[in-house]
């Protein structure tokens, strides 16, 4: 059926018409998710380059038709598309955001058996009783494909902590017992956070990861070393290959850590401890590969090698790593500052000043796609960038670039940074001599009040 | 380009910039001029220069001058919270050249830091082992282990002496 004939129904009272044109519409907007931020970075770009024709309108157009068939379909009674009109008023598409009135959708749509709505009534519900009761009856309805995993997750976690309900372990323990084995993890490390009941915590323990670093934490709170050493072990050993940031990983380069430093009743052993990192590192874990790497930089725990370790930085600076929906392509600074660090000295490798530039230059954060305010920036990359176009080394100079960089380095750090210090006086040095900028004295005066006031000169 | 530098360099440096001082001596170092490369490393460290202190300090340790060494190593410790010039006072400490009021200044220090830096909470004491949860503050989490093991080569010294 076409969209002609669709409209045609739709305005003849077929809800399911309704339906399927909102559902059309919807289709052809472009409702970006959060991962796909990168797109719309590059979209942004792309449009400015070619100067095509602003989508937005057509975009906007397509919301508010999708809007508008909800709409109709929802006031004609129709849970799934009260759903539809809560979601659209909640994030204003097609539509001014009506916070009220999209919760206000979501209680009609859930009143009327929806149950992604019975979800979202429970979840911003403020009253405990209420919450419950609307996490049960979705976890208790019976429709083919529905995902029921998180209201049943909740209810179970409602009857263990009696919230909003009496307290029945065995009520709780029933509806665990429908969950997967993760979901019935995470349900009891929740209920032993909400509670404080450490054997709920055990339990998950038995098999999953996360909880065996979670009892271990415990015990490093309790400056118990040795048992948490235990629990950091257990959760490595169920290690998968080809998970990366995986908790087991993550607990190879903690035990690591432990060993590094040498905590209470673990003696320091860097042979141990680079032992350890190697291993998480062999699994992808970046962090872990910068520890060891650093260890090797170092010759700590293994015999200096200088090749190796500007090899590692080199290869994990160009590693893209997801830290979550708003930084889809940071790379990692850690490793840049100190693969252009070694480019600097000619450590492991033939000095080269362009080269140490353009590395320093990405461990500052200063790619195009960073050009927003990072808090990965490394406030000495800063201060190394503005010096390469101080001194013309690496880069073409440029006094005006420069003074701008080394404004930048005091923005970044806790003002302990060794090259606060240096930046301040840089600039109040050049406003003092007019050294590739107009001589300022007022300017200059300023700076060197801040230069007072930084330290006891 | 590297005589234009290098005059760019001297002009600077004579105007007071410490920056450029150290510039000049690590240029003087790499050509072997040895009388140069002293002479501008201690002006640029006596202007508070990081990399000149720590470079100088290094120099003066292996001229046998522990005492002013260590001064220096203390300074940076203290001013910028330096993970290796900490290092090198334990290092000092342990090959006879330093004192053990120096390790209980740089131990203070470092608690100084991490409660500054990490006010309490209930993850406080244990932050470093919360990589998993903390991986956006991937430069401070280092500079934290570092200090964390600095600190714990101390204790043990000190609980051996």
């Amino acid at each position: 059926m076409n969209e002609k004939e669709l409209i045609i129904k739709a305005q003849n009272s077929d809800i399911s018409a309704m339906k399927k044109l909102a559902d059309y519409y919807k289709e052809k907007t472009k409702l970006i998710p959060p991962d796909k931020l990168n797109d719309v970075i590059w979209m942004k770009d792309y449009r400015k380059r070619t100067q095509a024709p602003d989508i937005d309108e057509v975009d906007k157009k397509y919301k508010a038709l999708a809007y508008k068939y909800y709409r109709m379909a929802a006031e004609a009674g129709d849970a799934e598309s009260m759903t539809g009109v809560a979601s659209f008023l909640y994030d204003a598409i097609g539509v001014e955001r009506n916070q009220e009135e999209a919760y206000e959708w979501y209680r009609r749509g859930a009143k009327a058996g929806d149950p992604a709505a019975m979800r979202v009534t429970a979840y911003i519900s403020e009253d405990e009783k209420d919450k419950f009761k609307w996490y049960k009856l979705s976890a208790e309805l019976d429709k083919p494909g529905l995902n029921k995993q998180d209201s049943i997750k909740q209810t179970a976690i409602n009857y263990a902590c009696g919230r909003g309900t009496e307290k029945d372990i065995a009520k709780a323990e029933e509806w665990l017992a429908k969950l997967d084995k993760d979901d019935d993890n995470s349900a009891r490390m929740e209920i032993a956070q909400i509670t404080g009941e450490s054997s709920w915590l055990e339990q998950a323990a038995e098999s999953s990861p996360t909880a065996m670093i979670r009892m271990a934490e415990d015990f490093v709170l309790k400056n118990d070393f040795v048992t948490a050493l235990n629990w950091y072990k257990k959760a490595a050993r169920t290690t998968k290959k080809g998970a990366p940031n995986s908790p087991a990983i993550v607990a190879m380069s903690i035990i690591g850590d432990i060993y590094y430093i040498g905590e209470d009743g673990v003696d320091q052993d860097y042979e141990e401890a680079f032992k350890w990192y190697s291993r998480a590192a062999a699994q992808g874990y970046n962090m872990a590969k910068i520890k060891m790497t650093l260890m090797l930089y170092r010759g700590l725990g293994v015999k200096q090698d200088l090749q190796q370790a500007f090899k590692n930085f080199s290869e994990i600076s160009w590693t893209q790593e997801n830290f979550g929906p708003f930084s889809p392509f940071r790379f990692n600074s850690v490793a840049r500052y100190y693969a252009a660090k070694m480019r600097e000295n000619g450590e492991g490798c033939t000095a080269d000043s362009v080269d140490t530039f353009e590395r320093y230059r990405v461990a500052a954060g200063l790619e195009r796609v960073q050009d927003y305010e990072s808090p990965r920036r490394i406030p000495k990359a800063i201060y190394k960038v503005a010096d390469a176009y101080f001194l013309g080394e690496g880069a073409r100079q440029n006094f005006a670039k420069a003074l701008n960089f080394y404004e930048k380095t005091l923005t970044k750090g806790d003002g302990r940074t060794p090259y606060h210090r240096e930046a301040i006086k840089k600039v109040m040095w050049m406003y003092e001599l007019g050294e590739g900028i107009p001589k300022d004295k007022v300017k200059a005066a300023e700076w060197r009040k801040k230069l007072n006031g930084s330290d006891e000169e | 380009m590297q005589k234009e530098l290098l005059k760019q360099l001297q002009t600077w440096a004579q105007a007071g910039d410490g920056d450029c001082a150290y510039k000049l001596a690590t240029i003087y170092r790499t050509d072997g001029d040895f009388k140069n490369y002293v002479e501008w490393l201690e002006k640029s460290a006596a202007t508070k220069n990081f990399d000149a202190m720590k470079e100088y300090a290094e120099y003066l340790r292996e001229g046998a001058d522990y005492e002013k060494a260590l001064a220096i190593y203390k300074e940076l410790a203290e001013t910028f919270c330096d993970e290796e010039s900490m290092e090198n006072i334990v290092d000092m400490y342990e090959q006879g050249q330093g004192d053990k009021d120096t390790l209980i200044f740089v131990l203070k220090l470092i608690d100084k830091c991490f409660n500054e830096i990490y006010p309490m909470n209930n993850f406080a004491r244990v932050f470093v082992f919360q990589t998993y949860r903390y991986n956006e503050c991937t430069w401070e989490y280092l500079q934290a282990v570092e200090r964390r093991r600095i600190a714990a080569r101390i204790r043990k010294i000190l609980a051996e002496n």
